[in-house]
């Protein structure tokens, strides 16, 4: 017998293991990674295994022989099937913060009782289960000591299952918060079983049976020991634990918390989908071999506690410890768990519905106070349901009716995920349906018949399957009957198409009475306190990553789903919507709302990896046409049904500087100005098309041409979409060439003008000439030579208009022979030098002899000759005038160089401008540069003009022309 | 009503090969660890799929 307080000291020494690996997860002293690796997580979902599968599985083989296999594969399918089934549900649970199964059904459903009825039938059938492990704990103790006092010892265990429960399971006011401690412990406790039972049934093996021959050889002289084992009910019963097992897996409320609430990542579920189902294979493939150990050494008497009773009879106190501790990792595992998880549901969907907020309370502290009252009290109903039950052997066969209870909520879960048509009415009635029977066919009479023993309760001839079916077909029929008949409100229709996998939630479809942040304090403050109120939404906004000050319709949108999310995992799902309902009225307006389309657009993109078949390709049309409208060379804007601003592409971004997340769901008339008054107008007005409209822009003018159309001619209210076009090159285009178009028609009317005026001035010419034949009179004489000298200079201006009309022409061909540069410049030297302005200079011709361009010597010699006269203009007296030129490639570079007083900046751009001159009137026709333009333009070639020249004297002017030089072959 | 295409596949799989795996599985003369075999020929598929299964969160 083992001494009471050796077994004390070694369950205490476990519990404070736990407790230390979840105080340093906890305090972060546990490295990071591990904490949060998926397959600490999927590690931990061993807490399946309760007292059950660890002490009670061995008296179901000795009864009931392989049946025994199905609570490991009930729970097996259902991680195989985890991706299907377990990760949808996740997929729910964190988007909406769903805490516990009441909140998954209570949201689904739309509705507070569904989650009422839910929580007191999942807390009713959960306390029997944690009586199992309390009285697990304290039978095993009692067994290794008779003296030990039972109840005692239970009241014990449950206050500090309590303690730990408070201490690292109701850590946090809101369910967003993970309990990373919890979930450590609880794969701690999973190792602990695992390695107890693999050591236990490894000594079995190869110390009591000898080793794998061993055992063969045993079984082969035992053949009884291998049928009992491989033992097949007559009756289908298996099929319905299968089910059973199945079921409880996923809505149990330790394997809800643990797999959903707990969980922040799908990675864990994939891992848990090969993790578990490996974990639960190393458990019973332990089983049969240690039934046989016990067989063997006739410890087997003690059925359920066979495990035990092996350390016992060999009298190891190693094989007994390790099996104690692994009875009570199994036992507290459940206990805490569940517990935390029955607290959470009964806060939101019992007390809370219920229960005011006192005031000048502070809300979080006061919720958490609550769930901790609620452990208590929850582990006091645990204790005396222990205590309590007449017969303590009854409460494995309550146990195993608990968990064909589970099996009820079944039809609503699958329903949850795959049918959005059963509604509210259905899952009540098919519920009460189901549970009624079940507790008439199954419940009632176990507990009536004070006689029943467990050996009584025969896994393999009791028909009690038949009630466990004939319940769930029940509910199923009343599930999808009811909801045929009775109606589906909207608020429920979106909540089943959130929770539909692979369908998104519908936009909301509706507008909010709210347009300030401070309207949603105002709505919360008097339900959660000034303080909660400010910091519940401070976390959401933050969370969303928007603007506190400019909140556009679509952000408040947002942020009313993310406020109740965050309300969700606070105070259950029912209580938020309850307290955000007031924001929301129903939208009038049909048709397209942009908001809506961006809410629908933003889930899109989440979802993108998980579309397939026609949805992903129909995605991808979607993308292809956004993809369209957005990088279509025009601006493209729609509008919705409401007249905001659905869409809003690259090209009118550019045009406008306006970002499309500063316009999104704003009415045009909200844009800055020029643009909000411009749209206003086109929107409002009738015209379909509104032309090369001027707009001034950073100072500069603009203009752009809008277009409209009605997105459904059926309906007024359709929504529009809106062309927007940049029409300001094109038109400034136009401009200068209808600026060009004046240019060449004064060139073209002097032209003629001159030719017009050459005859007249040649007949005065003649007449002033015939003058000096007339007359003697020197007065006379002088007027003659000064008509002449008149006449020579209106000829000499109607000749530059000529030849300045005739460089423009497209008629006029150009010669394109080699022409020597320096006889050019040369020639071009002696003409200037004639004229009276050009003999005061010094002329420097330094171009070297040999080199030659393609053109016609006329024009250029004209070239030279006008660019000279300038610079003789420009010049003082006896200013130096060089020029030079030299090869580049295969151009030539011409400089001429002077001395002059240079050209203004303001005055350089307009150069070559015909009719500009800076010279005095009468000295110029402000033709001789644009001449000397076209003929260089003419040649292929350019003339850039540099002034001043000299930067430290500020003077003179460089003139630099490019001409073609003589192709390589002819020089 | 929209099923997963696994849980139907899964569904349907179960349904026509289950009867038969059973009946091999429990057949009387049959070594005792042969249904665990089976078993950890499932272990080894689930981790398979979970392989090659990028990962997707939720």
């Amino acid at each position: 017998m083992f001494s009471i307080h050796g077994l004390f000291i070694a369950g205490v020494s476990y519990l404070l293991v736990l407790f230390g690996a979840a105080y340093l997860t906890e305090r972060g002293k546990l490295p990071r990674r591990l904490v949060r690796h998926p397959l600490v997580h999927a590690l931990s979902l061993g807490i399946y295994t309760s007292v059950w599968t660890f002490y009670g599985i061995f008296g179901i083989v000795q009864d009931a022989g392989i049946t025994y296999l199905t609570s490991y594969l009930g729970a097996t399918l259902a991680f195989v099937l985890a991706p299907a089934i377990m990760v949808p549900i996740l997929r729910i649970a964190r988007t909406h913060q769903l805490s516990s199964l009441a909140d998954l059904f209570s949201f689904r459903f739309r509705s507070g009782p569904v989650g009422t009825l839910t929580s007191v039938l999942v807390v009713a059938a959960t306390l029997p289960l944690i009586a199992i492990q309390i009285q697990a704990v304290a039978d095993s103790l009692y067994l290794l000591n008779n003296d030990a006092p039972r109840d005692l010892i239970a009241a014990t265990f449950c206050a500090v299952m309590a303690l730990f429960a408070i201490l690292f399971g109701a850590r946090h006011a809101s369910l967003r918060n993970r309990n990373n401690g919890l979930v450590v412990a609880m794969a701690v406790e999973s190792l602990v079983k695992l390695i107890a039972l693999l050591a236990i049934a490894g000594y079995a093996l190869f110390a009591i049976l000898g080793g794998p021959t061993g055992l063969e050889q045993w079984l082969a002289d035992n053949p009884a020991a291998l049928q009992q084992m491989q033992h097949i009910p007559e009756n289908e019963n298996w099929h319905t634990l299968l089910l059973a097992f199945f079921a409880t897996t996923i809505v149990m409320p330790h394997m809800y918390h643990l797999a959903f609430t707990e969980n922040s990542s799908a990675l864990s579920l994939q891992k848990a989908s090969w993790l578990m189902p490996l974990y639960l294979f190393l458990m019973a493939i332990t089983v049969p071999i240690i039934v046989w150990a016990g067989i063997k050494l006739e410890a087997a008497n003690a059925t359920e506690y066979l495990i035990l009773n092996i350390g016992v009879v060999l009298d190891s106190p190693t094989l007994t410890l390790l099996a104690f501790l692994g009875g009570l990792s199994a036992a507290s595992g459940v206990i805490i768990v569940a517990t935390v998880s029955m607290a959470s549901m009964l806060q939101n969907h019992l007390l809370l519905p219920l229960t005011r907020v006192p005031d000048n309370v502070r809300f979080y502290n006061w919720l958490l106070w609550l769930r901790r009252i609620l452990i208590l009290v929850l582990m006091s109903a645990s204790y005396l349901f222990y205590t309590q039950l007449a017969q303590p052997e009854a409460l494995y066969l309550l146990g195993l009716i608990a968990f064909i209870s589970f099996l009820q909520f079944l039809p609503g879960l699958l329903a949850t995920l795959f049918w959005a048509g059963i509604n509210r009415w259905g899952f009540v009635l098919g519920l009460c349906a189901g549970t009624g029977s079940w507790l008439m066919t199954m419940l009632l009479p176990m507990l009536l018949d004070q006689n029943i023993s467990v050996l009584d309760f025969d896994l393999n001839t009791d028909d009690w399957h038949q009630s466990a079916v004939f319940s769930l077909l029940l509910n199923c029929v009343v599930l999808v009957v009811a909801s045929r008949l009775f109606p589906t409100g909207d608020e429920e229709r979106k909540a089943a198409d959130a929770c539909m996998l692979n369908v998104m939630q519908q936009p909301m479809g509706i507008r909010l009475n709210a347009t300030r942040v401070e309207d949603f304090e105002a709505l919360l403050r008097p339900r959660l306190g000034a303080e909660t109120a400010k910091r519940e939404l401070q976390s959401a906004i933050a969370q969303l990553g928007i603007n506190y000050e400019v909140l556009s319709p679509l952000d408040l949108l947002r942020l009313r789903s993310q406020l109740e999310q965050h309300l969700s995992g606070l105070v259950g799902p029912v209580e938020a919507a309850t307290i955000l309902e007031p924001l929301d009225r129903q939208d009038p307006i049909e048709g397209f709302r942009a908001r809506d389309v961006h809410l629908l657009e933003s889930q899109l993109e989440q979802y993108h990896q998980r579309l397939g078949g026609l949805a992903a390709e129909l995605d991808e049309l979607r993308r292809y046409h956004r993809l369209t409208l957005q990088k279509l060379p025009v601006g493209v804007c729609t509008l919705d049904s409401d007249g905001r601003i659905l869409f809003w592409n690259a090209e009118i971004e550019h045009y406008t500087g306006l970002s499309v997340d500063e316009v999104l769901t704003w009415r045009p008339a909200s844009l800055p100005a020029p643009w909000g008054e411009l749209f206003t107008r086109f929107t409002e007005g009738d015209q379909s098309h509104l032309e090369s409209q001027k707009l001034v822009l950073h100072g500069q003018p603009r203009w752009f041409s809008l277009h409209k159309a009605q997105l459904s001619e059926q309906k007024a209210h359709a929504g529009m979409v809106i062309l927007l076009e940049d029409e300001s090159d094109t038109l400034m285009l136009a401009d200068k060439l209808a600026h060009n178009e004046r240019l060449a028609s004064i060139g073209r009317f002097a032209a003629g003008v001159a030719h017009e005026i050459g005859n007249p001035v040649t007949g005065i010419a003649c007449l002033a000439q015939n003058l000096k034949f007339e007359t003697e009179s020197p007065l006379v004489l002088e007027s003659g030579e000064q008509i002449l000298d008149q006449t020579k200079r209106i000829s000499r201006i109607v000749q530059s208009l000529v030849r300045f009309a005739h460089t423009g022409r497209q008629d006029h061909v150009t010669q394109h022979d080699p022409v020597d540069i320096y006889a050019c410049i040369a020639e071009a030297i002696q003409l200037v030098s004639l004229d009276s302005r050009g003999r005061h200079q010094r002329y420097q011709n330094e171009v070297p002899p040999a080199l030659q361009v393609v053109g016609d010597i006329q024009q250029l010699l004209q070239v030279f000759v006008n660019l000279l006269n300038n610079a003789c203009d420009a010049s003082p007296e006896q200013g130096l005038i060089s020029i030079s030129a030299e090869r580049e490639d295969e151009k030539v570079i011409i400089r001429m160089l002077d001395e002059g007083s240079g050209i203004p900046a303001e005055l350089q751009d307009r150069l070559f401008e015909p009719f500009f001159t800076t010279k005095d009137p009468g000295q110029g026709t402000g033709l001789g540069l644009p001449l000397v333009y076209n003929i260089i333009e003419e040649h292929y070639g350019n003339i850039e003009i540099l002034s001043p020249a000299d930067k430290k004297q500020n003077k003179g002017t460089l003139v630099v022309i490019t001409l073609p030089g003589l192709p390589p072959s002819e020089l | 009503m929209y099923l997963h295409r696994t849980a139907l596949l899964m569904i349907i799989g179960f349904y026509l090969a289950g009867p038969l795996l059973l009946d091999w599985w429990l057949q009387p003369d049959a070594r005792w660890y042969r249904p665990f075999l089976i078993w950890l020929i499932l272990i080894a598929l689930s981790w398979l799929i979970d392989m090659r299964r990028g990962h997707q969160d939720v």
